[in-house]
């Protein structure tokens, strides 16, 4: 009953908001009508003055009255006329000038404000019910992702993301004793690289970044991803990070046929709790990940994703039982008119010294969605298998609707429905409503 | 006797009411998208498509494109998005946003309004953008490459 009550409250809020006008750009807007104004006003006045100047400088008058005048006169009229069709032209030659130099200045402006740092970001806010009645209820700061970003030159990028997850508060003891007395949430440099963008077949990539493994590890971000829950198997197959190197880039294998690679060396999941600093071994991982892009239907990619980490400590970074991970996956995403496809195979194989505790771990999912003006449905169908074995898998049918506001401005509904083989295992549903944010441009 | 009257008046009004949308003429204007006239680049309409879905981000000539989009509110960017990217304007928005926040993004994409873009576009011979035909009419230094009716 509670719970009803509450999702009829959350969707009658929910409501209310889908009418809320959108404001985000009206700074902008503002500011583009300003200088659109300004040229307006500028080109009418230049169209007035050349009209101006059209005008013959001596009117033709039939009349016998020019005869009737002295020569002289007519000489200091016909001055005073040349000289004031001068001054017209000279203003029209400054105003063109003038413009001319407020359209570069307003290009310089413009470069001047990208080559700066770019601040941008995200944000969202839950609201989370179980079907399981010793859970509660609650309201999840979820997100405040911020991104900088700094463009060097043409070649040359800097990116970086800095993530608070559920509202952290890291505060210490009054007492002078240094010892923390409420530490909650998360504070985590997710991103921080330089590019070197040579073409559009060689780029170079240093420092960290989220693994280049199928859609979701990279296209996580809750503004524009369906769904608030990831699906199962994303960042237990392949890591969710490297620290390292990468090198990508784009060919045209036939007209309007692409390959897009990413290949990457890195410390691998061997990284002490991803530290950015230790690496507990010598060993690294490497991965690479292809893409082909075809001009069938909107949007048409297929790819798979390889990876490999000799000594990989994942399974317990705390001691020193690491395993040979060897992973590969296949996705797929295709979109025609209103329908999206999108769907993710991935499969990790774990080799220890020894051959007893070897594993497998398996995940997949496919989802559909269909877009009709500014809403979202859609269904997805998820299946994780952790260690091989039947009675670990776990089934979850999701169903989810999107509204979008406006391009920053998301609200959306999620209910998922867990089913476990294990028969000691009840199933288990849960719902998620939540906003979303884009805080940039 | 009132019933009758009122069904009356009620199609009546639901046939006027027909007549005015299926006779409204389309307000909307031909949306043009245009390069600098010293580009010799021979572009077609699906390498536009790849350009604005940031799938290509460099001329043939191996310069890097320029490329212009205008605000989500104009009109013409919902005309250019629903009928070359099959998309609306929010979703293409949306999707720079993603590719940016993703760090995947390949284009060096400016959002401004038509008459910017078309000024920007006469002075640099990579750009390439969008705007209404009547806007394009005024501007010399820009070659249109295509036209799209909505």
């Amino acid at each position: 009953m509670k719970v009803t009550r509450n999702v009829i409250y959350i969707v009658l809020a929910l409501c209310l908001f889908t009418h809320l006008p959108a404001t985000a750009d009206e700074a902008l807007n503002i500011k583009n009508n300003e200088l659109d104004q300004r040229i307006i006003a500028l080109e009418k006045l230049v169209e007035s003055l050349i009209l101006e100047n059209k005008k013959p400088i001596f009117p033709i008058n039939n009349s016998t009255s020019s005869t009737q005048l002295s020569n002289n006169k007519q000489q200091q009229l016909n001055q005073k006329k040349i000289a004031e069709h001068s001054v017209q032209l000279k203003k029209v030659n400054d105003i063109s000038e003038q413009a001319e130099m407020a359209i570069y200045s307003y290009e310089d402006l413009s470069e001047e404000i990208s080559n700066n740092i770019n601040i941008a970001g995200y944000a969202d806010v839950e609201y989370r019910g179980y079907n399981d009645p010793n859970k509660n209820e609650e309201f999840r700061i979820h997100h405040l992702s911020l991104f900088f970003t700094k463009q060097f030159d043409n070649n040359i990028k800097f990116f970086s993301e800095i993530e608070y997850e559920d509202a952290p508060k890291f505060e210490g003891a009054s007492d002078g004793s240094g010892n923390s007395k409420v530490s909650s949430g998360k504070i985590f440099v997710e991103a921080l690289n330089f590019d070197w963008n040579y073409s559009q077949h060689f780029n170079m990539r240093l420092g960290r970044f989220f693994t280049p493994a199928g859609i979701w590890s990279e296209d996580h971000y809750p503004p524009f991803v369906t769904t608030q829950e990831r699906p199962l198997h994303i960042r237990k197959i392949f890591p969710q990070l490297v620290d390292g190197i990468l090198v990508f880039g784009s060919t045209e294998i036939v007209q309007n046929h692409f390959f897009n690679y990413t290949t990457f060396l890195g410390n691998g999941e061997s990284e002490a709790n991803s530290s950015g600093k230790t690496d507990l071994n010598s060993s690294k991982g490497v991965g690479f990940k292809g893409d082909y892009s075809a001009p069938w239907l909107d949007d048409f990619i297929l790819g798979f994703t390889l990876y490999q980490d000799n000594n990989d400590s994942s399974v317990n970074v705390n001691e020193t039982i690491n395993a040979k991970k060897f992973a590969y996956g296949y996705h797929v995403k295709l979109r025609q008119n209103d329908f999206t496809f999108q769907g993710e195979y991935s499969k990790g194989t774990l080799d220890f010294e020894k051959s007893l505790e070897n594993y497998k771990t398996e995940g997949y999912y496919a989802q559909l969605v269909y877009k009709l003006d500014q809403w979202g449905l859609g269904y997805r169908y998820d299946v994780f298998n952790e260690k091989d074995i039947t009675i670990e898998e776990i089934t979850r049918n999701s169903l989810f609707v999107n509204y979008h506001v406006n391009e920053h401005f998301t609200i959306k509904g999620e209910y998922h429905h867990d089913s476990n083989k294990a028969l000691l295992k009840n199933d288990y549903g849960f719902y998620v409503l939540s906003i979303t944010g884009y805080l940039g441009k | 006797m009132m019933r009758n009257i009122t069904l009356k008046y009620l199609y009546v009004t639901l046939i006027t009411v027909t007549i005015m949308f299926i006779s409204a003429p389309s307000l909307a204007q031909p949306m043009v998208v245009i390069v600098n006239v010293n580009n010799t680049e021979s572009i077609s309409s699906e390498m536009i498509k790849q350009i604005y879905s940031d799938k290509r981000n460099f001329w043939e000539t191996g310069n890097p494109i320029l490329l212009f989009e205008l605000p989500v509110k104009d009109k013409g960017r919902e005309i250019f998005s629903e009928t070359l990217l099959n998309k609306s304007a929010i979703t293409s928005q949306s999707d720079w946003s993603n590719r940016y926040v993703k760090n995947t993004i390949k284009n060096k994409v400016k959002m401004k309004p038509q008459k910017i873009v078309a000024k920007f576009v006469s002075i640099n011979k990579h750009a390439i953008g969008y705007i209404a035909a009547s806007v394009a009419e005024k501007h010399n230094n820009i070659k249109i490459i295509m036209t799209i009716n909505e």
